[in-house]
């Protein structure tokens, strides 16, 4: 007997996926100098093409990227990762922590303006601190703090920080939301760290908003902070 | 001839690719029932991600949502189809039926000793009358009618908050005015088959983001996609016109709904698709 098969010819509509926008904030200071930068550079490479390998998070992620030393600098504003290269870090200089967040914190309400002002339908951004060093005097760590608390308070973002090895552990906790504490890299498996981000952010992109979301576990890459 | 003679149905929900590697059960539900006086009634639930008890919420809400308006129908005093309802009763009746299901729903939240918002869910419920089309929509998810001219037109507007993943649910405080919260509509068309849909499949089943090059704008059309549920249509016709039984052709429908195509394969979120239509109609 013939069996019956349901395969009909169908076409699916042209629709844009909406965006989701993760900026990353990444320490290029004299001290993440050697190994730590070349490691964070093997990352980011990974990182684009695991979001390349799915689809969906391509289609949705636009990544920006800013860097802190003795100044602040985005070099890569908001796109696709399928729509550039992820650049070559280098380091030196200070820690104008504050400054790169507070840049951050702007450029993910400029954009979401951006997305209004066009019709674009949009997740809540993300925003990622990846540092190893103490910020410089004149960085007010106390305002900041208050800014990124009320910030994710008020679900204008949603904020990760990263230490790397010789981080100031108890000043990145004071600026992280209680929710989202610090976690300190083990080691430096920033290729780790960044294929968790790469499946947070698939997660995230597929919640609802006010769902208690469960992101994978951060074993592979994390260290007991003691 | 009646409903549930020329009406045929399919209902399915399938877990999404991210739930099935997660171990997540689907969150989703769906259901249909033809009354015995020939009305039907079909309603899709969204159980809100990992909302603990969402895959139960959503279940209970769709069975709950069913059995209300099938009691509420075949209880009603007898009257002529036609004349069922009036814009004001049937705005009337979905008011009525939120205040008794939060009720009960609270209920069983505290028989099963769960919280009340870990049983998040959305609802879209339709009653078809054999003129009229009545719906009810609590949340997002789509939903859409083909009239005789063979023109697909949404039936609801989903409810969405400026975030893409932001949306109520059946479980939400109750913020603003009903109409906003409980959103209502009678579609008086001819219609000759509809579609049910929660949001896993929105982008597949319905224009919702696209370029407006005019305006320099994306905009949500909200509107059916015809050239994906017609030929679903026509080939759901052959499976029942070959009288296959309604398990096997439900299974199929399941089957299409986990890997029919690559987009549908690829969604992360839950999909549940009810599409009805009748036969006598495409014949």
């Amino acid at each position: 007997m013939e069996e019956s098969t349901f395969k009909p010819t169908v076409e699916e509509p042209k629709n844009y996926e909406q965006k989701c926008h993760c900026v990353l904030v990444l320490d290029v200071s004299g001290s993440m100098a050697g190994h730590p930068i070349d490691e964070l550079n093997r990352g980011l490479s990974e990182f684009q093409r695991e979001i390349m390998n799915d689809f969906t998070a391509s289609q949705r992620l636009e990544i920006s990227i800013i860097t802190f030393s003795s100044t602040v600098q985005c070099i890569q504003e908001p796109a696709l990762v399928t729509d550039f290269q992820i650049p070559q870090l280098s380091t030196s200089g200070t820690t104008k922590l504050v400054d790169a967040v507070r840049m951050a914190i702007n450029q993910v309400e400029n954009r979401k303006k951006w997305y209004k002002s066009t019709g674009q339908k949009y997740y809540r951004p993300i925003i990622v601190l990846i540092t190893d060093g103490e910020p410089d005097r004149d960085q007010d760590i106390e305002s900041l703090a208050t800014e990124v608390s009320n910030g994710v308070t008020n679900k204008k973002f949603i904020f990760f920080s990263l230490g790397v090895k010789g981080y100031n552990h108890a000043t990145l906790a004071k600026i992280s939301p209680q929710d989202t504490p610090p976690k300190a890299l083990d080691g430096y498996k920033f290729s780790e760290f960044f294929k968790w981000l790469s499946s947070s952010i698939s997660i995230i992109t597929a919640s609802k908003e006010g769902e208690k979301i469960i992101l994978p576990p951060t074993d592979g890459w994390s260290q007991q902070i003691i | 001839m009646t409903l549930h003679s020329s009406w045929k149905l399919v209902a399915a929900s399938v877990s999404g690719e991210l739930h099935k590697l997660n171990n997540i059960p689907c969150q989703d539900s769906s259901g249909y029932y033809f009354t015995n006086n020939d009305f039907l009634i079909a309603a899709v639930s969204d159980g809100a991600g990992s909302a603990q008890n969402s895959a139960k919420g959503s279940k209970w809400l769709v069975e709950n949502s069913i059995n209300y308006f099938k009691d509420s129908i075949e209880n009603y005093p007898t009257r002529n189809q036609n004349s069922m309802w009036s814009n004001d009763e049937w705005v009337d009746i979905c008011n009525r039926f939120y205040t008794d299901t939060i009720s009960k729903l609270k209920d069983f939240s505290l028989n099963e000793g769960i919280e009340f918002d870990s049983l998040a869910s959305t609802l879209i419920l339709t009653v078809k009358s054999k003129t009229k089309l009545f719906t009810l929509n609590i949340g997002d998810g789509r939903a859409g009618y083909r009239n005789d001219k063979a023109e697909w037109h949404p039936m609801i507007i989903p409810c969405k908050g400026e975030e893409v993943n932001s949306t109520i649910f059946f479980t939400s405080s109750f913020i603003g005015s009903s109409q906003d919260f409980i959103r209502t509509n009678i579609i008086e068309e001819n219609v000759n088959a509809f579609c049910l849909l929660t949001d896993g499949l929105e982008n597949i089943c319905f224009e919702v983001n696209v370029y407006d090059a005019e305006t320099e704008k994306y905009i949500d059309p909200n509107k059916p996609f015809k050239k994906f549920l017609d030929p679903c249509i026509e080939e759901l016709k052959k499976l029942f016109l070959k009288n296959l039984p309604n398990d096997k052709i439900e299974k199929l429908w399941e089957n299409f709904l986990i890997e029919g195509t690559e987009l549908i394969k690829r969604e992360p979120d839950d999909k549940t698709l009810i599409l009805a239509f009748d036969l006598s109609q495409f014949e």
